[in-house]
């Protein structure tokens, strides 16, 4: 108990010695002894959140198991349900460009290619400018020939 | 020390009446050791409460046998003194009062020339640096065995004794220095 190297000066240990006769107030006992009960009452019966109940090890890994599968059909649904929604979206995103395909004519028919769309369109555009110009160069020589007449 | 681990059984159990005994052993030393780390005995009073509302909670988790017990019940005192939930302003203020906590003395003039010592004791104590005054205390005030003390404190015992050593330099010179106590 005591170890020569670490005793305490005699005139040191007697002056601490008031100090190990210090009495412990009444209040202080009362005040201790309810702490006590309160704290063992509480481990008694502690509050909801801290119950714990006994499971049996069969039904815990039972509970875990399916816990988990419903996690990765739940992650997997998610998944899913993201991959169609980008796929709808792309959809709407290309929208305009097929309506001007189904504009073009040979596109809008069913069961035909889309891709050849863009290339009928252009043909056609082609035509439709080579008619305007050939109606405008006709009415150039009509209003000249009309000139010519006059005079 | 069959009977020291039956009460240690019966303590983590949870039963009554070795509360009762464990409070019965351990609320003077608690009560004094938290007096004598900061000197207001009404936050000693109320340290030593929740020491033994922790005492209840931690006591089934304790590991080791009944000689661990005393050591176990002061690591759990200084986690309560060093959680410092309340009144901190007030241990600065509070040596004055110490004196008539410690000891009820008959005769006024020798009562309260003994009580200026005691609080001039207190005092040089708490001037100490924390670590160095729980080992203090634990070993000179509890009485502790070195090695008890090192357990409760989670230190080495060459700390310990280095701490000790510090202690009644600083103690010594402190009470030489403000009373010529010595």
């Amino acid at each position: 108990m005591n170890d020569p190297p670490e005793s305490l000066p005699d005139e040191l240990f007697d002056l601490l010695a008031p100090l190990r006769a210090v009495s412990v107030p009444d209040e202080a006992r009362v005040a201790n002894r309810e702490a006590v009960r309160h704290a063992l009452a509480l481990r008694a019966w502690p509050p909801w959140w801290r119950r714990t109940v006994a499971v049996p090890v069969p039904i815990a890994v039972a509970a875990t198991v399916m816990l988990a599968i419903s996690m990765l059909a739940i992650s997997s649904a998610a998944l899913l349900w993201s991959a169609s929604a980008r796929h709808r979206a792309d959809r709407t995103a290309t929208g305009p460009m097929q309506d001007r395909f189904v504009e073009t004519g040979a596109a809008s028919k069913p069961g035909t290619d889309y891709a050849a769309g863009p290339a009928w369109s252009v043909t056609r555009s082609y035509i439709q400018s080579l008619e305007s110009l050939s109606k405008t160069r006709f009415s150039l020589e009509r209003d000249a020939k009309e000139k010519k007449d006059d005079s | 020390m069959p009977a020291e681990d039956e009460f240690l059984r019966r303590l983590r159990r949870g039963e009554s009446d070795a509360y009762e005994a464990l409070v019965g052993r351990f609320e003077a030393p608690l009560y004094r050791y938290f007096l004598a780390s900061h000197g207001d005995p009404q936050l000693a009073g109320e340290q030593s409460a929740d020491c033994f509302s922790d005492l209840v909670q931690s006591l089934p988790k304790m590991r080791g046998g009944a000689e661990q017990l005393r050591p176990f019940v002061f690591a759990v005192a200084r986690n309560v003194r060093r959680r410092r939930w309340r009144r901190r302003a007030r241990e600065c203020n509070q040596l004055a009062s110490v004196a008539d906590a410690i000891g009820s003395w008959p005769a006024p003039d020798a009562a309260m020339e003994a009580a200026e010592g005691r609080s001039r004791v207190v005092a040089a104590i708490r001037s100490l640096d924390q670590p160095t005054r729980d080992v203090f205390l634990l070993r000179y005030v509890e009485q502790m065995s070195v090695a008890e003390v090192a357990e409760t404190v989670g230190e080495p015992i060459g700390t310990v004794k280095s701490r000790l050593h510090r202690g009644r330099k600083r103690l010594r010179e402190i009470l030489q220095s403000t009373s010529g106590l010595l």
